[in-house]
């Protein structure tokens, strides 16, 4: 059975994707919902829409990735799981090794030698 | 944090105006939400009402969650339960039997009014059609008996409440269909005897009864969605289910493929007998009814593959 991180680790490959943009903003702290979305909007430049922002809310919590502190109310901030520090930093090694392939790529205009990332279940290649 | 209130509105106005935008997202959810996004979308807008994009974006993302709740997208609801994939097989297989109906009554006949040289094809076609289509009845029927002492399990547990509305609302769109199905028949018998062609007021009414035919489709799907999202099977009849699901949607599959032969036989030796004309005569194969019957195959068979996909992935999801 594939885990929630191998799960999210595959799935988050874009660093514009509102989880990873959310995991990254509450990396630096706790927010509520509307700090985050400016919080967001001031470091990637991307306007998330309450409907967006709300529903990759939802999907965190159902995975564990982020959790509500405090008691429930209108603006109840959010923060980091163990969990979801791990996973955010799983995805952005991902994307630093498409970063780091691609420089390189463009600067040698050939591929370098990398073992592969993501392997088949039962070790076979 | 919050901004600034203003534009004359009234904080209740206000307020109602944001509810009212919540509704598209499913009870639950906004039980928990709610009041969270409610806060967010009156901080966005600084107070002032919500303009338009940001409540499509909201009636959009809230449809989403509905489908999301439903399980009908996303990961699996529960991993032990049946989930809806099976249940969305079920639903597709009804709509293909509707389709299947009509396609036998155009059908009817066909080896009489065509060449007797260009029989083969639309024979075997048309067999195949009718041996899949036997093949998936009985999967149905299998994977209904499978599912059914979970049913009783929940319903003996109390579980009627949370199923009663949905039931009472398929049952009522139920019997409306079958008053207005029995009306327009008999309206047909008038019509076929004493037009030249079906009146405008008549095709209106024959499209109302479809589209009641569809609500009624739907209502049972949603009851059988509702079931499916609570019932709970043990891991040997939930794969029983399963593939039970999988049969079905190689029979449509099947089917769909088998039908578009026959027609295309037919179009290519008889297009006179589509048409409803004389042998010999000349006539466009695309019969409105038949392009119909074999776009709603076609859908209903994409549903059920879809349906079965779910199926997979929950299976996967579950470690089976």
């Amino acid at each position: 059975m594939r885990s929630k991180l191998a799960d999210v680790a595959t799935t988050w490959t874009r660093p514009n994707d509102p989880p990873v943009l959310i995991l990254t903003s509450l990396a630096a702290g706790n927010k509520h919902g509307y700090a985050l979305a400016q919080d967001i909007e001031g470091f990637a430049g991307v306007v998330l829409g309450p409907g967006t922002l709300y529903g990759a809310i939802t999907r965190l919590e159902e995975r564990g990735l982020i959790e509500p502190v405090g008691a429930s109310g209108r603006r109840r901030p959010y923060r980091l799981t163990a969990a979801g520090r791990a996973s955010l930093a799983e995805a952005l090694e991902d994307m630093r090794r498409v970063t780091d392939e691609g420089t390189a790529r463009l600067r040698t205009g050939r591929a370098r030698t990398v073992e592969p990332r993501w392997r088949p279940a039962g070790g076979a290649v | 944090m919050a901004a600034g209130r203003g534009c004359g509105v009234s904080d209740a106005h206000r307020n109602d105006e944001v509810h009212r935008l919540l509704r598209w997202y499913p009870k639950g959810w906004r039980e928990r939400y709610g009041d969270e996004l409610a806060a967010l979308v009156e901080d966005t807008t600084g107070g002032g009402p919500p303009p338009p994009a940001l409540r499509r974006s909201l009636a959009w993302s809230g449809f989403g969650e509905r489908l999301r709740s439903a399980g009908l997208v996303g990961e699996p609801v529960s991993p032990t339960g049946m989930g809806v994939g099976p249940w969305l097989v079920g639903c597709a297989w009804a709509a293909f039997v509707f389709a299947g109906l009509v396609f036998a009554k155009l059908a009817e006949h066909w080896d009489a009014a065509t060449p007797t040289g260009s029989h083969t094809v639309p024979m075997v076609s048309f067999d195949a059609v009718e041996a899949l289509a036997v093949l998936s009845a009985l999967a149905i029927v299998v994977g209904v008996v499978a599912a059914l002492p979970a049913l009783v399990r929940l319903l003996a547990a109390g579980g009627w409440p949370a199923l009663r509305t949905r039931v009472f609302v398929a049952i009522g769109l139920t019997v409306t269909t079958g008053l207005a199905v029995t009306g327009l028949a008999l309206w047909a018998h008038r019509v076929s005897v004493h037009a030249d062609g079906a009146p405008g007021g008549y095709q209106l009414v024959a499209m109302g009864v479809a589209l009641l035919f569809a609500a009624t489709l739907a209502g049972w799907s949603v009851v059988g969605v509702a079931v499916a999202r609570r019932i709970e099977l043990s891991p040997p009849l939930r794969r029983l289910v399963i593939s039970c699901a999988g049969v079905v949607t190689l029979a449509m599959v099947g089917m769909t493929a088998a039908a578009a032969t026959w027609w295309g036989a037919l179009s290519k030796s008889a297009p006179w007998f589509l048409a409803g004309g004389r042998p010999g005569t000349a006539a466009s194969p695309f019969d409105p009814t038949m392009v119909g019957t074999a776009v709603l195959m076609a859908v209903a068979t994409l549903v059920a593959v879809y349906g079965t996909v779910q199926a997979a992935r929950g299976w996967r999801a579950a470690g089976r």
